[in-house]
């Protein structure tokens, strides 16, 4: 098991250089205009002369390739600056803050808010996908697979609005704007984070409830469910231990493989909301092309996702006890 | 069914002819069979039909290219009058409605007496109008179109690289195909959302760039499938014999292994339109998808649904309603389509 894990990490390494040479390419090789163009405008003047100035001072001038190994953290071994490597992201070229700084901040949020999302998307589904499975083909089978698929087709940030709009309207009541953190205010904090979390848990719960539903449905059927049965088990546990188990396999894959979009997936949350997390922070990056910024955000998106499939394939071994790591 | 043995063929009766009819006349006998099949799923497609009409892409495109023969002849200096035709030869759906129903505009027109108009309160302006008086359902039409031209462009574009990708990887095989998906993984590990913004936030955003992106990323990903399926086939005997029939590598490939992994393409592709749907909705958003004067859907919501919620609340509503029923078409034709072309997919997701 444990060199399962570590053989998969080592996996890993590949593909996030290449994630970050892709992004590097992207963002510094096709991209015709750059940071110091945009810093120029705002002084409303374009002569060459300052703006080798400012690529000399923002450390964007000379030889592609070597900017590349001193953001990796390479050319530190050779004396440079600190890098990637040795866990320094850099500063923003806009705001001149450290990066790691702002990620340290920032992270925690978007990462709590996806949890809560899932976690009210599982905490929903599971439940009601089980119930909708037992009901096969009654009206509470037949209710739930088209709110499911009406689920699926409406979009999530159109129902935060509608909630926002008519919470006003209505009740005289708009979601608070003032981020405040889980240690300094924790009951303000979840007050804060309630409302987006179930919001962004919406939308896969459309799609796990009929997973589930499917899923129960196949393993329902199984013999060994009805030797349960005939064991003298009783209903709870049949469904809970022999049942919803093994039912859950496919549901833990599409949960995990999921969770990095639904992070991902709070970016447009976090505008409506307000919320300090890395979306805000990507979304002012890129449009003020910072790009140091830009990487560091995709490199830890990329991480997340790459970790959370090592969890989902690890999770396997603890639901399905036949499956081995070799 | 009654089946004739002739010369060891077995032939269906009526089969040949089936063959000969023409091809609307197969068409409508599909379009009936699958609208007595699945009745949900055929109204779907009328829905998606009727979105696909107001979005009145027609005339566009048929302007263009009359406006560019008229460019041509009158660079040439053929035909004596060149513009005979006028700038828009075909007319727009909206400009014929408005001149006869007198409740559908022209999607820029400005009328600055009717700012933010109650909408099914006056007539002329059905569902109301934006903060500089703008038609509402007009807008919401052209929003049709952007959303439609998205979502069949980018389906197009991931499934001709899927396609073109899965089934070339699969035939090559060896370190092609190993290192390929080491790329494609990285592809899968780039978390969709952030990389559409990043490439569109800095590269700048319209309707082709939203097209590639959005199909581009989605290509690769999708190639998985089609490759599985390709593997399969390649290890059937019709492969190896047509191989020794001294087929060229093109040729397998296009005429042994496409056809046979086409119905998995067209499902990725039917159920993957309102994902794209979806997509182009929050990225315009965003701010990420067409520049301003043109309205997208996802646009409206943001730049005049949220800033003028309170009072006129239906700019927030008539968007997403129109979002979630394309979106909810889509996928639901999406469904039945499956379900008729490969009943063995039945309730896999």
């Amino acid at each position: 098991m444990q060199k399962y894990i570590a053989q998969r990490i080592i996996l890993m390494i590949p593909t996030i250089v290449m994630i970050s040479v892709f992004t590097f390419l992207l963002l510094r090789v096709f991209l015709p205009n750059s940071v110091t163009d945009q810093i120029l405008v705002l002084y409303g003047r374009n002569d060459p002369e300052l703006k080798a100035e400012l690529e000399k001072e923002l450390g964007l001038g000379g030889s592609k390739v070597v900017q590349y190994f001193q953001w990796a953290g390479i050319a530190w071994f050779w004396g440079d600056k600190k890098g990637v490597l040795q866990g320094d992201l850099g500063e923003g070229l806009q705001s001149h803050r450290s990066i790691v700084g702002e990620l340290k901040r920032r992270v925690p949020v978007s990462f709590e808010l996806g949890i809560w999302g899932q976690f009210w998307a599982i905490v929903t589904s599971v439940p009601l996908g089980v119930w909708a499975a037992l009901k096969q083909d009654k009206w509470p089978d037949y209710g739930l697979r088209s709110v499911a698929i009406l689920i699926n087709a409406v979009p999530g940030f159109w129902i935060a609005i509608l909630i926002i709009t008519f919470g006003a309207i209505w009740f005289n009541w708009a979601p608070p704007i003032h981020y405040k953190s889980l240690t300094a205010d924790p009951v303000a904090h979840l007050k804060i984070m309630l409302l987006p979390a179930l919001i962004i848990g919406l939308t896969p719960s459309g799609g796990f409830i009929r997973l589930i539903r499917t899923q129960m449905l196949e393993v329902l059927r199984q013999d060994y469910v009805r030797t349960a049965h005939a064991k003298g088990l009783s209903e709870t546990t049949v469904l809970y231990k022999h049942a919803l188990r093994n039912a859950l396999i496919p549901v833990v894959t599409i949960i995990g493989l999921g969770l990095p979009g639904i992070i991902a997936g709070t970016v447009i949350f976090e505008q409506i909301f307000v919320i300090p997390g890395m979306g805000q922070y990507l979304i002012n990056s890129v449009n003020s092309l910072d790009y140091p910024v830009i990487m560091g955000l995709n490199l830890i998106f990329g991480l997340l996702l790459l970790l959370s499939v090592l969890l989902v394939d690890i999770s396997y071994a603890f639901l399905d006890p036949r499956i081995r790591f070799t | 069914m009654a089946v004739s043995e002739l010369g060891g063929i077995a032939e269906i009766e009526g089969w040949a002819e089936v063959r000969e009819r023409a091809l609307p006349v197969r068409f409508a006998r599909g379009t009936w069979y699958f609208a007595r099949k699945k009745p949900l799923g055929f109204v779907c497609g009328l829905i998606v039909l009727f979105f696909m009409i107001i979005g009145d892409l027609v005339p566009e495109s048929a302007n263009k290219v009359v406006k560019e023969l008229n460019n041509l002849s009158s660079l040439a200096g053929i035909g004596d009058n060149p513009t005979s035709l006028g700038d828009s030869p075909v007319p727009y759906l909206a400009d014929v409605l408005e001149k006869h129903t007198g409740i559908i505009h022209p999607y820029q027109k400005q009328d600055i007496r009717h700012r933010l108009d109650k909408p099914f309160e006056t007539g002329q302006y059905v569902l109301g109008t934006d903060p500089i008086g703008r038609d509402v359902l007009s807008r919401l039409f052209y929003g049709a179109r952007v959303a439609v031209v998205v979502a069949f462009g980018a389906t197009f574009v991931a499934s001709v690289l899927g396609a073109g990708l899965g089934i070339s990887f699969a035939y090559y095989g060896g370190w092609l195909d190993k290192y390929a998906y080491r790329v494609v993984d990285v592809f899968q590990a780039l978390p969709g959302l952030v990389i559409y913004i990043t490439i569109l936030g800095v590269f700048g955003s319209g309707l082709w760039q939203l097209v590639f992106v959005l199909g581009g990323l989605t290509g690769p990903l999708a190639s998985r499938v089609n490759r599985g399926q390709a593997i399969q086939i390649m290890a059937s005997p019709f492969i190896e014999a047509a191989r020794v029939m001294g087929a060229s590598d093109r040729r397998i490939m296009v005429r042994y292994l496409l056809p046979n992994v086409f119905p998995l393409i067209i499902l990725g592709a039917t159920l993957g339109l309102g994902g794209f749907v979806l997509a182009e909705a929050t990225l315009s958003f965003l701010g990420y998808g067409l520049p301003p004067p043109f309205p997208s859907w996802g646009q409206m919501l943001q730049a005049e649904g949220r800033n003028n919620m309170l009072t006129a609340p239906g700019l927030a509503i008539f968007p997403g309603l129109a979002i979630a029923t394309l979106v909810f078409s889509f996928n639901l034709v999406g469904d039945a389509l499956r379900d008729v072309l490969d009943p063995r997919l039945r309730g896999s997701r």
